[in-house]
């Protein structure tokens, strides 16, 4: 298997990488990670601060020389397992330019596109880290970071679309970095890298069926019994599939924590701090109030590829202490979306018929998990040698 | 089998505080989330859109943004019962 992974800046892609490389290794498979941002440095005999300073005439001929170099050495190994980890564009002080070309990766072959993508305060506290002492980097806005997110998704699948035209179908992934669950009080239950997720697209995609979970969030906020079953409900998808969870992507926290500064008085001189994985991020008002526009238009966009990276959505509609299903916007159009691009819909729901005539659009419906894995088992979609534990990856 | 209301508010500010007394003076039943220790809080604006204001009553899953919303919504039940 070879795999383009592609994704911005602050991303640590290539420690992300790492990890699934040895995720992969315990499994039997040796991954060789070509890192384009160390060869190129490598090459050209500058750090990664001066890297994209060379004028881009110069950048394009060492980027070629080494898409060229990883082409030879990966003819001369036996096991073919490849990771190129590249950015689809850069941001630099000159704006925005091409950082792969479709000639280059026509060369690596690859099987597999997949965008790494995470939250945009996260990403903005890493590249305000890596900034720090080094002037020359340019200090990129929320929103730079949240269009430099699309454009590295839209330009990786526009390099998939554009290989497949002359080959086999090449499939594209968004992937989010992390895997992010909370309690029902919103402490952090887990925060850990979809290693595993990486893992099965590149090397179980024939044998793990893919699935879109869609289920009602702030509709169920407070109550602990229904948000405990929503998370089973989760924990037990990805055990068994290749799963995208849409609240591995949580950065709407930052329209949540901006509303409370706001009501609390807690900005100061235009200027709100507040904690990013454990670290305090300062952030500018104004800068916060137009990201946060664009974080709600993404969201539309990206659930919907999400869906359509999937072959299945599966939705849980848990009951309310009125009997009545929760639901929510987010879930009706996830499934309508399924529906209308023609991808098999289940929904986990205990009183399927209070969903009313519309809940006919459905594929199945199961009343419990236990019914949904026992009738996939028997479609043969459980493979026999789980191994089960999350925790490995 | 009843509604499910939930009050999602900031704690210690002066619209939750009139959003409590809103409801407990329709006797209204309500369970309280304050949205800084709750799990889904980060993803309000995602299932309810960025219009949702504070403090939020969701009855039954459907969403009643703000004080004023939430006056009338007392109001309503009052004249209801």
């Amino acid at each position: 298997m070879r795999v383009v992974c592609t994704g911005q800046s602050g991303l640590n892609k290539t420690q992300f990488l790492r990890g699934v490389q040895q995720f992969a290794r315990k499994r039997g498979h040796d991954v060789r990670i070509y890192d384009i941002g160390t060869l190129l440095c490598e090459e050209a005999g500058v750090d990664a601060n001066a890297i994209l300073n060379l004028r881009l005439p110069h950048l394009e001929c060492l980027r070629r020389q080494v898409h060229r170099s990883i082409v030879d050495d990966l003819a001369q190994q036996e096991d073919e397992h490849a990771i190129l980890c590249t950015h689809a564009a850069f941001r630099w002080q000159f704006g925005l330019f091409l950082a792969i070309s479709p000639e280059d990766l026509a060369a690596f072959k690859p099987d597999t596109f997949v965008t790494l993508i995470d939250d945009v305060d996260a990403i903005k506290l890493e590249l305000d880290k890596r900034r720090q002492g080094h002037p020359e980097r340019p200090l990129l806005s929320l929103l730079d970071i949240l269009y430099w997110r699309e454009e590295e998704i839209d330009i990786t699948q526009l390099c998939a679309r554009f290989l497949s035209s002359s080959g086999p179908k090449i499939d594209s992934f968004i992937v989010p970095k992390m895997h992010q669950v909370a309690t029902c009080d919103g402490t952090v239950q887990m925060l850990k890298e979809n290693t595993r997720l990486f893992y099965r697209l590149m090397f179980e995609r024939d044998r793990r069926k893919r699935f879109y979970a869609s289920f009602p969030v702030s509709q169920v906020m407070g109550h602990e019994r229904i948000w405990n079953e929503i998370t089973g409900y989760r924990a037990s998808l990805r055990e068994a599939f290749i799963v995208t969870d849409p609240l591995d992507i949580a950065e709407t926290r930052l329209s949540m924590e901006y509303a409370v500064a706001v009501e609390l008085k807690q900005i100061r001189k235009g200027k709100f701090t507040y904690d990013v994985r454990g670290e305090p991020v300062v952030m500018r008002e104004d800068e916060v109030r137009l990201a946060i526009d664009v974080i709600e238009e993404q969201i539309n966009a990206r659930d919907f590829r999400l869906v359509d990276q999937n072959e299945f959505v599966f939705a849980f509609l848990p009951l309310l202490k009125s009997g009545i299903p929760a639901g929510s916007w987010g879930v009706n159009a996830e499934l309508t979306h399924a529906h209308d691009t023609g991808k098999p819909t289940f929904i986990l729901c205990k009183k399927p018929k209070n969903l009313g005539p519309f809940r006919r659009m459905a594929t199945r419906f199961f009343s419990n998990i236990e019914e949904a894995f026992a009738v996939f088992k028997e479609w043969g979609w459980i493979p026999e040698d789980e191994e089960g534990d999350e925790n490995n990856g | 089998m009843g509604s499910q209301l939930t009050l999602v508010l900031i704690d210690g500010t002066d619209k939750a505080e009139k959003a409590r007394e809103l409801l407990t003076h329709a006797s209204i039943k309500f369970h309280e989330v304050d949205i800084r220790h709750n799990g889904a809080a980060p993803y309000l604006s995602r299932d309810f859109g960025p219009g949702v204001s504070l403090p939020l009553l969701v009855v039954d899953g459907t969403p009643i943004s703000g004080l004023e919303e939430i006056r009338h919504f007392a109001q309503s039940f009052g004249a209801g019962e």
